[in-house]
């Protein structure tokens, strides 16, 4: 779990973001980076904007007012209501393909096998030759442990399999950065093992990500960080230990009880 | 009692009529799948504009009677504008627009129909609108709607029927035809009648297999 | 005074001049007889509507499609004077309103003035020939008066969009009345006797009447029904109009509509002895 030199700009930087849904405010200013090389986990009771927050950083949400930078290169800001920088569509599309995302729901392709799921980015979007995004899918399936069910379909694989396809899937397109929505939560609890461990594989490899969870444990272990999220805004933002083992307050103080049991089930799977 | 010999005898008039009716009814469902593709997407488009055309498209042709619209649109442009249309223009016309309605409203369910998950991943990876709809959305989608695109098919070519009414010579212009030198009506409708069974419950009887195999996924 | 009031002075004679051109080319417009026949003349086609269905007035060939019949006869003898062709327009009884209002037909036989259908269609003031409304009844069926005839315990069959609708519903508002869409169909109905009489123009029903075998009634007091021919109103068909007019009255004074008729009926095999002494048309 490397951190770059804390001097450099952070590759993710977000200011300021709100966002709501009609009525409902569900960001209320968020400030946030991500360096390179680093392992946030994001948690947060239900409500409380995480998940909403992922999406904003690859504008599968459009967010209402904020300022929002990857690599340098500004990807949104609207302040006082007025867009300051708008991208074209071409942009947004060059932007996401160098952000890997992993959905709770794994969103396998249903109509098309293991390596066809895994080769279809590079395929489509960078219109890579078929024999080099072959090689390099086939290498990552085997990672992810999953290299014997290439030519199965997504509807035969368990949740666990499935979601490290969807692992490998987006690794295929080579991102800078990895998002993960609660990317465990709908499987059962025998089979978040394996996914966690690959999870943890990629960090050690100096992968930045940014992991929305309730794996408290992982959190501790893995992360660099912690972002805790209450009601729309940033209440704690620092190391694991200072954040779960310490909570600054009684709201996270509450949220953290779980840590202690899911802790004792992480330690054998960290090496 | 019923006089067989008269269908033998105008065999060709109704083997005609026939071949008109699956002729307008391959031509105006392929017309239709094309235009009613596009109002559909239209519907699911960001732009306002677009989504009203398209609802307005769907609402006009599911809410007005197929024969008054054929009637229309043989005679309006003439009267209207002073450009003649030829009867067989104006049948494909009309009953491809009036079809595409209705398919563009198993286009549009069928792409909701998909789960938004599908969508996410296909943005997520980089994927610009139309390709997600190609390579992604469609594919699924279209699997979903053969059964009640098949369906809609079947009825597009008992709505065929109505083109008689501008005496373009499909199997039941045929069927007058031949009742009114024969003064056999009862015979020839029955044919008429025993003709289109014999075509449409074998596709009907495919479509439901279409179906079944659909939800056996 | 300035060039503006100068102008403004001089543009109620400007208006006054322009508005009283534009009448005369109105008028002028309106003035030209013989616009129709211009425009049919220069076309080089006569545009006639064909039916199926109305033997044998109008007869289709089941072989070669091919159209003939005393109706088409007759296009044939007027496109040849005007020196033109015929294009015969497949349609039917119900559209041909809708065939005229979109200039797809420039003429149509065998119509009875019709005042609704007067609106979008001249009627010739002399007929070709003269029609009488009857009915041909089933066996057994005899009432002989349209007085008679309006009764609810009378069941009577009319074809659809035809003028035999409109006088039923006029001359016997009280009988059953039964609407079919084509001649075989009423026929079927009596068959089914689920109708005692059907009513058609006297020349359809001596067509009829063998199939059914009942007999031809002219129900008194006998409406006779000219049948004449009917052009599109417009600007400029007086002309036409009274060209056709004379063409009929001397097909008619020379007996040779007459005997047209009576050559087609008897070419299809009509027995025109079936007709009631006391008609002629």
């Amino acid at each position: 779990m490397t951190v770059n030199d804390p001097k450099s700009a952070p590759l993710v930087r977000i200011r300021g973001l709100e966002k709501s849904f009609g009525n409902t405010r569900v960001l209320r200013g968020i400030d946030l980076d991500v360096r390179k090389g680093e392992v946030v986990a994001l948690v947060g009771s239900s409500g409380s904007g995480k998940t909403t927050l992922l999406r904003c950083v690859n504008l599968l949400e459009h967010p209402t007012a904020g300022r929002i930078e990857i690599g340098g290169e500004r990807l949104f800001h609207v302040e006082a209501g007025r867009d300051v920088a708008r991208l074209p569509a071409a942009a947004i599309h060059r932007m996401r393909a160098r952000v890997g995302m992993v959905f709770q729901q794994f969103n396998l392709f249903p109509h098309m096998n293991v390596l066809a799921n895994v080769m279809e980015g590079p395929r489509t979007v960078k219109r890579e030759a078929a024999a080099s995004n072959r090689a390099r899918a086939l290498d990552l399936l085997a990672k992810v442990g999953m290299a014997e069910f290439a030519d199965r379909m997504p509807d035969r694989l368990s949740g666990g399999q499935k979601q490290r396809v969807s692992i490998a899937r987006a690794l295929n397109m080579q991102p800078e950065l990895m998002l993960f929505d609660e990317p465990t939560s709908a499987l059962d609890p025998e089979l978040v093992g394996e996914v966690l461990k690959t999870m943890i594989a990629l960090a050690k490899e100096g992968m930045t990500m940014l992991v929305v969870t309730h794996e408290l444990g992982f959190a501790l272990e893995v992360a660099d960080r912690v972002v805790f999220l209450d009601q729309g805004t940033v209440a704690a933002d620092g190391p694991p230990r200072d954040i779960l083992l310490d909570p600054p307050n009684d709201r996270l103080k509450a949220f953290v009880n779980r840590f202690h049991e899911t802790a004792d089930l992480m330690r054998p799977l960290i090496g | 009692m019923f006089d067989w010999q008269i269908l033998v005898a105008n065999q060709h008039l109704l083997w005609y009529g026939l071949l008109t009716t699956i002729k307008y009814t391959i031509v105006t469902s392929l017309a239709g799948l094309a235009i009613g593709l596009l109002v559909a997407v239209g519907q699911l488009s960001r732009f306002f504009a677009l989504r009203a055309a398209g609802r307005i498209f769907v609402e006009f042709f599911r809410n007005i009677p197929l024969l008054v619209w054929l009637l229309w649109s043989y005679y309006a442009l003439p009267i209207f504008a002073g450009i003649n249309i030829s009867r067989e223009m104006a049948g494909v016309v009309a009953l491809s627009l009036y079809v595409a309605s209705y398919y563009a409203e198993i286009f549009r369910a069928g792409i909701q129909s998909i789960d938004r998950g599908q969508f996410d991943a296909a943005r997520a990876m980089g994927m610009s609108d139309g390709q997600a709809m190609r390579r992604i959305i469609l594919p699924q989608a279209v699997r979903r709607m053969v059964p009640p695109l098949s369906g809609q098919t079947i009825i597009q070519m008992k709505n065929t029927t109505l083109l008689s009414v501008i005496t373009i010579p499909d199997l039941l212009y045929q069927a007058s035809y031949i009742s009114s030198f024969t003064y056999k009506p009862m015979e020839v409708y029955t044919a008429v009648g025993l003709v289109f069974l014999v075509i449409l419950i074998p596709l009907t009887w495919i479509a439901r297999r279409l179906e079944h195999r659909q939800e056996g996924r | 005074m300035s060039r503006l009031m100068h102008t403004l002075k001089a543009l109620p004679a400007f208006v006054a001049a322009l508005a009283a051109a534009l009448a005369l080319t109105v008028a002028a417009a309106s003035a030209d007889p013989n616009a129709t026949l211009d425009r049919i003349r220069g076309a080089g086609v006569l545009k006639v509507p064909v039916m199926i269905g109305e033997e044998p007035g109008y007869v289709k060939d089941p072989a070669t499609g091919e159209w003939s019949g005393f109706y088409v006869e007759w296009a044939n003898e007027i496109a040849e004077i005007l020196g033109v062709k015929v294009e015969p327009v497949e349609t039917t009884w119900g559209n041909l309103a809708a065939d005229f209002q979109a200039n797809k037909v420039d003429i149509a036989f065998g119509l009875n003035p019709n005042p609704k259908r007067g609106l979008v269609v001249d009627y010739l003031s002399v007929p070709l020939f003269t029609d009488a409304w009857a009915i041909v009844a089933r066996p057994g069926f005899d009432k002989k008066t349209w007085a008679e005839l309006n009764d609810p315990s009378v069941r009577l069959v009319v074809q659809k969009g035809g003028t035999m609708q409109v006088v039923a519903e006029a001359l016997t508002p009280k009988a059953q009345i039964i609407v079919v869409e084509d001649r075989p169909l009423g026929i079927l109905e009596l068959k089914a006797n689920r109708a005692d009489a059907m009513v058609l123009a006297i020349f359809d029903a001596v067509n009829v009447q063998p199939l059914i075998g009942g007999e031809i009634i002219l129900p008194k007091p006998i409406l006779y029904n000219p049948a004449t021919i009917g052009v599109k109103r417009e600007d400029g068909n007086e002309g036409y109009e009274n060209w056709l007019t004379n063409w009929v009255n001397q097909q008619r004074a020379l007996g040779l509509a007459q005997g047209k008729l009576a050559k087609h009926f008897e070419k299809f095999g009509i027995d025109l002895s079936l007709l009631p002494k006391d008609f002629s048309f």
